[in-house]
């Protein structure tokens, strides 16, 4: 290292080393997200800037009407020495539907001011995070055409993406047959363990470990339950306004980094079933027992 | 042939993509791993960048920039995954005997590691500057407007990425070793 020169020879030589070829897997798993997702369209960020420019031009001429309104008071009334107090507004007893949900960094849980997302092929309605994008199912989910693990990729289930394209969320409904009665937890319980099995899902052997208790609608309660499997969290639901069985997928486990930023795989899941009326069963009383009691021994 | 693949792509056009990914792949992964130093990170880079590329394309407006657009992509996806949280140093190589020329003492398999150390604590936005000179061999303007940096930010990054590594290297050399305390004793 004598020199310049040597140097910069040196690092060039020391940077050649390494790897210079993209292994298969990594460009497929790469196209099949890009086929999985919407481009942008061309006028978006000519429409954002002009957005911007009309907010500002709202802003500012809502700040020179302030200003006159008030010039104007001070003008004709003198305006008070010593104002009074403003009175507090009254504010409303926050709701459980716009109740925020923890998120332990980054991202807020606020799924009451997430857009809405209204799925065409099933019907159901249900929120999704700020910026996320929407891609649409083309086709009905079935056990035939969808046995890969589920779906992560099917065109069979309506999918959001997030911004930097590093967590994925899905949701599809599994058609019933007539016969099948899914009125409780237990009666669920069995059927998430014949989907995981038909599906090819990886870990099939401890749902009941791994079942969190939910309602769906929390004044009936149909059954739901959530799974917290090692590289997805997905819940289940079924009952009431709900066709079939309902899926909501977050294709990360629980503690993956990609999700830390919402509190992790879980926290977005509830989120996103709350804006579908899915929530934990934590009811105090008769329903809360029922859910102690599932959790405890099975039935 | 490039140009007419892009504006199929940028139409909607996914297979007209699919060859454009498959052309810049192993381009993308080289420098990739050579900014991240860590193989998985790269591949996690690559593929982000490469659907973040088929979202954006329709807003690139000069097809003939695909390429140093896709660039200035990947570096920021790399930028996103050196701060992940993810451990930098779990994936130390072992260097092989094997490929040391005696003749050349920076390829020696200590200088070589102090060249891995040192580069391994350089913040990504040095180690970005310091490939796309040394190893894609961009003048530093070019570096600059690749990365979308003034050039006297460029300067600055590269001069303190250099000086760490030198300085890796020298203090490696000055760590006395059996031989030279028997001399001296």
């Amino acid at each position: 290292m004598n020199t310049n020169t040597d140097f910069d020879r040196h690092a060039s030589d020391w940077l050649a080393d390494g790897p210079t070829e993209l292994a298969d897997r990594v460009l497929d798993a790469a196209l099949r997200e890009v086929h999985l997702t919407r481009q942008r369209r061309r006028w978006s960020a000519s429409w954002r800037n002009a957005q911007m420019s009309l907010r500002l031009i709202l802003a500012a001429g809502v700040t020179v009407a302030a200003i006159a309104v008030i010039a104007a008071l001070g003008v004709l009334g003198g305006g008070p020495a010593n104002p009074s107090p403003t009175p507090a507004s009254p504010t409303s007893p926050p709701s459980q539907s716009t109740a925020s949900l923890p998120a332990s960094q980054g991202v807020a849980l606020d799924p009451a001011s997430w857009p809405t997302y209204t799925s065409a092929q099933y019907g159901f309605t249900i929120g999704h995070p700020k910026g996320w994008a929407e891609r649409p199912a083309t086709r009905a989910w079935s056990f035939a055409t969808d046995n890969d693990a589920g779906a992560p990729h099917s065109d069979g289930a309506d999918h959001f993406t997030s911004p930097d394209m590093t967590v994925r969320m899905s949701a599809w409904s599994v058609p019933l047959e007539s016969s099948a009665d899914l009125g409780s937890w237990p009666a669920l319980e069995t059927w998430i363990g014949a989907w995981c099995t038909q599906t090819g899902h990886a870990a099939c052997s401890e749902i009941h470990q791994r079942a969190v208790p939910m309602c769906n609608e929390a004044r009936d309660c149909h059954p739901a339950l959530l799974i917290a499997f090692d590289d997805d969290v997905i819940a289940f639901a079924t009952g009431g306004s709900i066709t079939g069985v309902l899926v909501v997928a977050v294709w990360r486990g629980d503690s993956a980094p990609q999700t830390a930023a919402y509190g992790g795989s879980r926290a977005l899941l509830e989120a996103a079933l709350s804006t579908v009326g899915v929530v934990p069963a934590t009811i105090p009383g008769e329903i809360g027992d029922a859910a102690a009691t599932f959790i405890a021994t099975g039935k | 042939v490039q140009v007419a693949l892009v504006e199929r792509a940028r139409a909607g056009d996914e297979e007209a993509f699919a060859s454009l990914a498959r052309a810049a792949g192993d381009r993308l992964l080289a420098i990739a791993y050579r900014i991240l130093r860590d193989l998985g990170l790269a591949e996690d880079a690559v593929q982000q960048t490469l659907v973040l590329a088929w979202r954006e394309l329709p807003t690139l407006r000069d097809a003939d920039r695909f390429d140093a657009w896709l660039r200035r992509l990947l570096v920021n996806a790399c930028y996103r995954e050196a701060r992940r949280g993810r451990q930098w140093a779990t994936n130390v190589q072992l260097l092989s005997t094997d490929q040391v020329s005696p003749t050349d003492a920076y390829t020696s398999v200590a200088e070589r590691d102090q060249l891995e150390r040192g580069f391994r604590r350089l913040p990504p936005e040095q180690r970005a500057v310091f490939v796309f000179h040394h190893y894609l061999g961009l003048t530093l303007i070019e570096v600059a407007g690749e990365l979308g940096v003034p050039l006297g930010t460029v300067k600055s990054r590269l001069h303190y990425a250099t000086n760490t590594l030198r300085a890796a290297i020298e203090a490696d050399l000055r760590v006395p070793t059996n031989s030279s305390r028997e001399h001296s004793a």
